[in-house]
């Protein structure tokens, strides 16, 4: 009887202990212990010998996180690079956590600066750096940009816009995409039309869209046009495209009702709706759309540039890439994807660290590679000469197309730091209302305005 | 040992056996609720310092369009789900409850849908949607209509999660229902049917009212945890909700403020909202089932 009281009470001690230490610590800072987040990646960071030098310092321990919208291929990629970097030098030692996609990997990041947990170095997506800086979270660059190791003037200059706050630099561009068109030139072929000369507006695409059209009795077989429009980053090219903004110059009024983006808007409704030549497609079918155009499904992509590798693999017929088509001031094709930023809160050693893992990063034989096995832009004008970036435009010519065209017609998104509050939850929600649903153009946007102005207040 | 001392003993071992779901309790449950009360009254972004916001943030409950709609579809939902699942389950135990031959494989094919993973039933359901690929679109092209993207449409989309949800809750409400039934005794039903009561009536004066306490247990249940669904919200949706908020339901819209807009206060605002209507959803079933449920 005795024995097994005490056999009880050792077992209820040891239970306490347990789950004392299994409760979240929401207290002490601890920024320079891995967060919770990490787990396999260490698997990736793994040097083993490390040059032993006369003057060894150990190396400054960096954590980074970062996000992909997919695993697979662009894991890898990175991984290498991280290796790669690692074996390159003994000052720094970095570990890359990969914490899901943009969403997920912002969530964390709020989270950990919450409980002051924050790792030292991250990639997030454009749209969520203005808040950062806002709330004085990730570190300006300016000073650190200034580095002529870094080369500042040879960074894509289509690629800068998002990288700036309040006129002052906050992140450097990483894993960038633009939207992109692609089309069947067997299919334009088929139709009598110039396979060279996709169209470059909306108008032009409206008016030869019927004779791209294919049917069997009653179903299409193939789509003029197909797309996943109902969302923010295709309306805001389209809305770039008609000379319009989401924003007033002052920043204080939302703008994306104007006669711009009423038309922007109609014109997508109307071949939606009336002509029944653009196959709207909803946002969950992003990827699905991709096996669509590769299946023949569709004469006209309108996606990601990263989906170029996909069909360069795919596609059994010939076709091209172009710039989404534009409307009444040209082509506008809306920038996405990450960039890197320090965390203010951590050392300025650390600080100094991420700082060179970022330049050895988008140093020009870098960004290439990754280029090449991400199907991500360049970030900077000279990765486009480096030996690997040639060869491998030299065999993927349309791969070339689509980055100069990128450069070429590539327009940041609009930046505030209260974009989702503010716009995003009034407009897309509008955009589907209209594009997937049966609401008229002007109205659904006149109400998402109402809704982002008293946001904006 | 004294009595006294004997006491202290026993008082101190049942404290101490409490002790590590107590503290598990109080630190994921109990403090996260008075923290979340307490953010209610601010405005916090997470990034910044919480400032005091009063009421603001349950005045917006009221102002809200958005939760209106998100109120109604988590209405729809519940009700839907639950009615129908019942309802079917219901009939399903019924028709089992007899000396089937395949009585225990037909349990188990019905359920496994509910130990099936979220990820994958979603899966398989995105599958069965896609409009051009899917079964839902072939079935309806036999009928001469055309491949419908049901989880695109505003109005169908939410319908899209309902059949999903019911198609995985069906096998559960089942085997309650059928153990419920099991308890009934034989010999009422014997005696009915000597004194000539045919199948309906034997079901609706016999088996529905001794069926009530599981019946009402499982009404409970399925409401309250009906207007919790996240998961397979977020997954059909890709995250966004549906078309225009079509499918968006309490906890997603909470998760939504929480995470994406960055209003911690609202959330935990809309957070108290759903602890309201669970009281009041807890104490309409506790008085009503006072009144329906009939035991042997």
């Amino acid at each position: 009887m005795k024995k097994q009281k005490i056999f009880v009470l050792v077992l209820t001690a040891l239970a306490l202990i347990v789950s004392a230490c299994a409760t979240p610590t929401t207290e002490a800072p601890k920024p320079t212990e891995a967060p919770k987040a990490t787990q396999a990646p260490a698997a990736t960071a793994a040097p083993t010998a490390v040059p032993a030098t006369a003057t060894s310092a150990p190396p400054v321990e960096l954590t980074v996180w970062y996000p992909l919208p997919t695993e697979g291929a662009l894991k890898e990629a990175m991984d290498a690079l991280v290796v790669k970097y690692n074996k390159s030098q003994s000052k720094v030692k970095v570990t890359m956590v990969l914490t899901g996609n943009y969403a997920d990997n912002y969530t964390k990041i709020l989270a950990a600066a919450a409980a002051n947990n924050l790792p030292d170095a991250a990639m997030v997506e454009l749209f969520q750096i203005p808040k950062l800086a806002t709330a004085n979270q990730v570190l300006a660059l300016d000073t650190l940009a200034k580095d002529p190791d870094f080369k500042f003037d040879d960074m894509a200059k289509a690629l800068l816009g998002n990288s700036y706050y309040d006129n002052k630099l906050y992140s450097i561009p990483w894993q960038r995409s633009t939207t992109m068109m692609f089309y069947n030139k067997d299919a334009f072929k088929a139709a009598g039309l110039d396979p060279a000369k996709p169209p470059t507006t909306w108008e032009e695409t409206q008016k030869i869209a019927p004779k791209l059209l294919v049917k069997q009795g009653e179903t299409v077989t193939q789509w003029p046009v197909m797309g996943t429009l109902a969302g923010d980053w295709f309306f805001e090219g389209q809305l770039t495209a008609y000379g319009g903004t989401f924003l007033s110059a002052d920043g204080k009024t939302a703008a994306y009702n104007s006669a711009a983006a009423v038309k922007g808007l109609t014109i997508w409704n109307d071949m939606t709706k009336k002509d029944k030549t653009l196959n709207m497609r909803g946002g969950a079918e992003f990827g699905a759309v991709t096996n669509d155009f590769i299946a023949g499904k569709a004469a006209m992509l309108i996606h990601s540039i990263f989906s170029r590798a996909a069909i360069e693999k795919g596609a059994k017929f010939d076709w091209g890439v172009a710039a989404v088509p534009g409307g009444d001031a040209g082509p506008a094709l809306a920038a996405g994807g990450g960039n890197f930023v320090i965390f203010a809160k951590t050392t300025p050693e650390k600080q100094k660290a991420a700082w060179e893992f970022i330049k050895w990063m988008t140093a020009a034989e870098n960004t290439a590679n990754y280029a090449i096995n991400s199907g991500y832009l360049p970030v900077r004008e000279s990765a486009l000469k480096d030996p690997a970036m040639v060869e491998y435009l030299g065999k993927n010519p349309k791969a070339k197309d689509a980055i100069d065209i990128a450069f070429k017609y590539g327009k940041a998104r609009t930046i505030h730091p209260n974009i989702e509050k503010a716009i995003l939850q009034y407009l897309n929600p509008a955009l589907q209302s209209v594009l997937l649903g049966t609401e008229d153009p002007k109205t659904a946007l006149d109400a998402a305005v109402k809704k982002s102005n008293d946001e904006l207040k | 040992m004294s009595v006294r001392v004997r006491h202290l003993k026993e008082w101190f071992t049942a404290y101490a056996l409490l002790a590590p779901s107590f503290i598990g309790l109080a630190t994921f449950i109990i403090w996260p609720m008075i923290y979340s009360g307490y953010l209610s009254f601010m405005k916090w972004d997470f990034l910044d310092e919480p400032r005091f916001a009063g009421l603001r943030n349950y005045e917006k409950l009221f102002n809200d369009d958005v939760l209106h709609l998100v109120l109604r579809n988590t209405a729809v939902y519940s009700v839907a789900v639950v009615f129908i699942t019942l309802i079917l389950a219901l009939g399903l135990a019924v028709l089992i409850n007899r000396d089937l031959k395949f009585r225990a494989a037909l349990r188990a094919i019905f359920f496994l849908p509910v130990v099936t993973t979220l990820v994958a039933v979603s899966g398989l359901w995105l599958f069965i949607y896609s409009p051009d690929f899917g079964l839902m679109s072939y079935i309806l092209r036999l009928f001469g209509s055309p491949g419908q993207a049901w989880l695109n449409q505003p109005n169908a989309a939410l319908w899209a999660i309902i059949i999903m949800m019911i198609w995985q809750g069906l096998g559960y409400d089942m085997i309650i229902l059928l153990s419920g039934l099991q308890n009934i005794r034989e010999d009422l039903y014997e005696a009915a049917m000597i004194d000539g009561a045919g199948h309906w009536a034997l079901f609706w004066n016999i088996t529905l009212p001794l069926l009530s306490p599981t019946l009402v247990f499982l009404l409970i249940v399925s409401i309250i945890q009906a207007f919790r669904v996240f998961d397979p919200v977020y997954v059909m949706s890709g995250g966004t909700g549906g078309p225009a908020n079509s499918t968006a339901t309490l906890v997603f819209y909470l998760y939504k403020q929480a995470f994406t807009n960055q209003d911690a206060g609202y959330a935990s605002a809309i957070a108290y909202l759903i602890v309201g209507i669970a009281v009041i959803l807890t104490a309409i079933q506790l008085t009503l089932s006072k009144r329906w449920v009939t035991y042997q």
